[in-house]
């Protein structure tokens, strides 16, 4: 801080010192609170009166939390730059919702996030507690209480003082230029709120099992489970649109740690919802929905170590703080505590169950074999999914060599619970409680395998249609574990294979909403969902399935050609402003289908004392049928390398023959105002041309000239031997260079589709689940409903 | 429990553990090795990571191959020249540490994938006003 200027910088402000000290009091309260409710409710077993403190102080734990999130967004929306975390992610001259999104942009603030969330949903939650307050508070409380004290650690509120004064610098470090989309203020609260969400869930489970009431809480903890897979699902989404919308890579997911950490717990949410439906309606799988229900806040914890603890520091594309050792510990703590806790309640009450008396096995399969079957498979992605993303920590802690599990094999793995996964959502919707045998299955969903096949015959034209279709690669291989691979045509196949699977869930969602819209309307909001995602796995499987890519060089006057576009340079009529961030670069992209102006973001980032950095944003051309995907790379100017010469030497850079002949000075050696210049010839097939770049000794220093040669060419003199009077140049292009990656994807808008109705669905879900107390004519009405096609002669509910 | 539903149990036991160590054994074998220089030279394979720190005074694109072409020194120090298939990153020029997927061919290590690990705002939040 010595080196700056800043003896000008402003002195804080009083109400800054007040607004910082209410946010770590906040932090402490919350600790203080968080810790007196868990004792008092644990006391209150035996002298009730103090559940009512314990309310009170569970409450005011909670509201500590959102007094500290508003104190810090108060600070950054201020630019208090004296804080050190302020100043490490925020700007002076950033619009309001990066200020906003930088409260989260570290490790400190996304943990205040999650706390404020779990606070958030401990306090939604809480009126469908009932006769589960007791045990569901001490767990969530004491949870609270531990993320308050890792934020006790890691406080955003820390002031950085200078000599004993605390002075205002005039601006922050920032968030890093490649988060600033409005995503970054979108999906991290969004995705915090589902994992907030997950603490509900659990502390359901742990209640439960205190309680031994293993009927009621399922129907409390139900649309919370609905709310945390909407929430988390649609969380996930807004992480891949804004990977799709930034990255310029034209994908939306790669498998990657941070992905995974998401990923799991939501699928566990899935199988939670499917288990619970069992639950309610026929009183069965008690246990294992115990199980499920901790499941997804546990994988998060799990996944928060994995990241944050820094075992996956060099294996992932996103960038991790480490944590404060005293909090990674209070971290470490919590999960083994959570999960033996929890496993050690569970096992004890799973060996001292009552027995239940089976009345054998029947032949066929029902709609009960069809969830177990379904659970099976998501807690199989599950357990995939967190062992892939675990190899590089359980490489480590075994001392062997590191490795990394890349996408690639996660689809190579995961693609074999895919497909029998697409097959019970198709299907599972249509089978009854009663038992049915194969044919008796097939009679119910045959029309719709036909219609789905028929419609895969129309998609395989429209796709294998010259002028409007995919434009199908048959050059792709299928890579299947153990280095087995499936050559030619094959991954054509693959792809059409995987998208009739996704367009069978497509039809047999159709289909069963087609039967009677009042008759599945308690269901429409999990019919919705299926039929979403079985749009959007059909937009991401075909969009990068039948993705087509190409590089291409452009230069102004010299357009480029890749996937039937002609590229070309447009010159704008005005200077652009290429420090500014909004900066675009046009470009004319003319092609068979359609034309458009492609106008990808490119700006310079000035950094102190370095290079200034070049900063990209892809430009989407975005059609019913395709996307065009267009990554503009940094610009090239320098043709060749450095190349040193003795006079008289030739060079031959690929088609251009260099030839330095000779040195001419004007002036005095070592004079001020002395030119040295080298007389530098290029040959090239269209042309031969010579230019003389030079050195003038400036009173300042050397000054380079660098000289035009030919129409394309700048050749700079960069250094010079006055004894041997050898000298080292370079050419430079007059109009740089623009690297640019074409992707054309297919489909693509049927992921944003997919995304919107899978999303309607689950909140859909949610809301028709908010009551607790189900009436049993309700139920009744939602199982007959849900099960019993209306036109099944062999229908039983 | 019936026996039928015990040989039922057993055979989705059996069938469940199959599936774990089909899975299990499916990643720890094709998992992507991170290596040294010098195991890189031993290990056949086109998809070796290989981390290091990036001599950024040596990054050289070739635009008639689209190609860029630097120097990367690995934690034992050894160095090797890596050839990356494709244009160059936007952030490679501030970039503290690479990691190159590829493998080895005639003396250089050869790229299809970087991925790059930037000093970022994000990470640095330990950052102080100076």
């Amino acid at each position: 801080m010595e080196s700056h200027p800043a003896v000008d910088w402003p002195a804080a402000p009083s109400w800054s010192f007040v607004v910082g000290s209410l946010g770590r009091g906040a932090v402490f309260a919350a600790i203080v609170f968080c810790v007196l409710c868990g004792v008092l409710f644990f006391l209150s077993g035996r002298r009730p009166s103090l559940a009512g403190w314990a309310t009170a102080a569970f409450f005011l734990g909670c509201t500590s939390f959102f007094v500290a999130i508003v104190a810090l967004g108060t600070l950054f929306v201020n630019d208090q730059f004296q804080y050190t975390y302020v100043f490490g992610h925020s700007e002076a001259d950033v619009p309001f919702k990066y200020k906003v999104a930088a409260i989260w942009g570290g490790q400190e603030g996304s943990f205040l996030l999650w706390g404020t969330c779990s606070a958030l949903f401990g306090l939604l939650a809480w009126r469908s507690t009932r006769k589960f307050r007791r045990w569901f508070a001490i767990p969530y409380a004491l949870f609270l209480g531990a993320i308050a004290g890792i934020l006790a650690y890691e406080s955003p509120f820390v002031i950085q003082a200078l000599d004993g004064r605390v002075l205002v610098p005039p601006t922050g470090r920032g968030l890093a230029p490649s988060l600033l989309n409005y995503w970054v203020t979108i999906h991290p609260p969004t995705i915090f709120l589902g994992f907030g969400s997950l603490t509900v869930l659990f502390c359901f489970a742990i209640a439960a099992l205190a309680t031994r009431s293993y009927d009621g809480w399922i129907r409390a903890v139900r649309p919370w489970a609905l709310t945390s897979t909407a929430l988390i699902g649609v969380g996930l989404c807004m992480g891949g649109f804004w990977a799709y919308e930034t990255l310029g890579w034209g994908g939306f997911w790669m498998w990657d740690p941070v992905e995974n950490v998401s990923f799991v717990p939501w699928v566990l949410c899935v199988a939670l919802v499917h288990g619970a439906f069992v639950q309610i309606a026929k009183g069965k799988w008690v246990y294992l929905n115990l199980l499920l229900g901790a499941g997804p806040f546990l994988a998060f914890l799990y996944g928060t170590f994995l990241t944050r603890s820094g075992f996956l520091q060099d294996t992932s594309v996103h960038s991790f703080a480490q944590m404060n050792r005293s909090a990674l510990w209070l971290l470490v703590g919590l999960g083994t505590v959570s999960v033996l806790g929890f496993l050690t309640l569970w096992t004890t009450r799973f060996l001292k169950r009552e027995r239940q008396i089976d009345s054998g096995v029947e032949r066929g399969v029902n709609r009960g074999s069809f969830f177990a079957a379904a659970i099976w498979l998501l807690c199989g992605f599950a357990v995939c999914t967190a062992f892939g993303m675990s190899v590089p920590f359980l490489m480590s802690v075994a001392g062997r060599q590191p490795k990394v599990v890349e996408e690639g094999l996660y689809h190579q793995v995961l693609a074999w619970l895919f497909v029998p996964t697409m097959i019970l959502m198709a299907v599972g919707p249509f089978i009854g409680w009663r038992r049915l045998g194969f044919k008796g299955i097939m009679a119910r969903v045959g029309s719709m395998a036909a219609i789905s096949l028929g419609v895969l015959g129309l998609f395989m034209i429209w796709a294998k249609s010259p002028g409007i279709g995919a434009r199908l690669d048959a050059s792709g291989v299928v890579s299947l574990p153990f280095g087995v691979e499936l050559p030619g045509d094959a991954w054509n196949h693959w792809v059409f294979f995987l998208s009739w699977l996704c367009l069978f869930g497509v039809t047999a969602s159709i289909w069963k909403l087609a039967e009677g819209f009042r008759r599945v309307l308690p269901s429409l909001g999990g019919l919705l969902a299926h039929f979403g995602l079985a749009v959007t796995m059909l937009g991401l499987i075909v969009s990068r399935g039948f993705e087509q890519k190409a590089q291409i060089l452009v230069q102004e006057g010299r357009p480029a050609q890749g996937l039937g576009y002609v590229v070309s340079y447009k010159k704008p009529a005005e200077k652009k402003d290429f420090y500014h961030r909004d900066n675009t670069v046009e470009f004319d992209v003319v092609g068979d289908r359609d034309r458009f102006v492609a106008r990808p973001g490119y700006y310079y980032l000035e950094r102190p004392d370095q290079e200034p950095q070049a900063m990209v944003w892809p430009y989407i051309h975005g059609t019913p049928f395709y996307d065009v995907y267009f990554t503009l790379h940094p610009l090239v100017v320098e043709a060749t390398d450095p190349l040193t010469f003795k006079p008289g030497e030739s060079k031959l850079i690929d088609q251009a023959l260099i030839t330095y002949e000779q040195m001419n000075r004007e002036g005095e050696p070592g004079a001020t105002g002395t030119r040295f210049a080298a007389r530098i010839r290029l040959k090239t097939p269209s042309g031969e041309w010579q230019a003389d770049p030079a050195i003038v000794v400036g009173s300042q220093g050397p000054e380079f000239v660098p000289a035009r040669l030919g129409a394309d060419y700048f050749v700079s003199l960069n250094q010079m031997d006055a004894a041997d009077k050898s000298v080292t140049i370079q050419l430079l292009f007059v109009d740089p260079l623009m690297p640019v990656e074409v992707f054309f994807k297919p489909l693509t808008i049927l992921v944003w589709v997919g995304v919107g109705i899978m999303t309607t669905g689950g909140f859909l879900a949610a809301w028709y689940r908010r009551r607790t107390r189900l009436e049993s004519s309700d139920e009744a009405t939602e199982v007959s409903a849900e099960i019993v096609p209306e036109n099944a002669p062999q229908s039983v509910a | 429990m019936g026996l039928n539903m015990k040989i039922r149990a057993v055979v989705a036991l059996v069938l469940t553990l199959c599936g774990l160590a089909a899975m299990i054994g499916a990643f720890l074998t094709n998992a992507s090795p991170y290596v040294t220089i010098a195991e890189a030279k031993s290990t056949k394979g086109d998809n070796l990571h290989l981390a290091g720190d990036l001599d950024k005074s040596t990054i050289r694109n070739v635009i008639s191959k689209q190609e860029v072409h630097f120097l990367l020194r690995d934690e034992k120090g050894e160095v090797v020249q890596v050839v990356y298939h494709g244009p160059a990153p936007a952030n490679l020029g501030e970039a503290t540490k690479v990691v190159a997927v590829g493998g080895m061919k005639e003396g250089s290590f050869h790229a299809s994938k970087l991925l790059i690990k930037c000093p970022s705002k994000y990470e640095s939040s330990k950052g102080t006003p100076s």
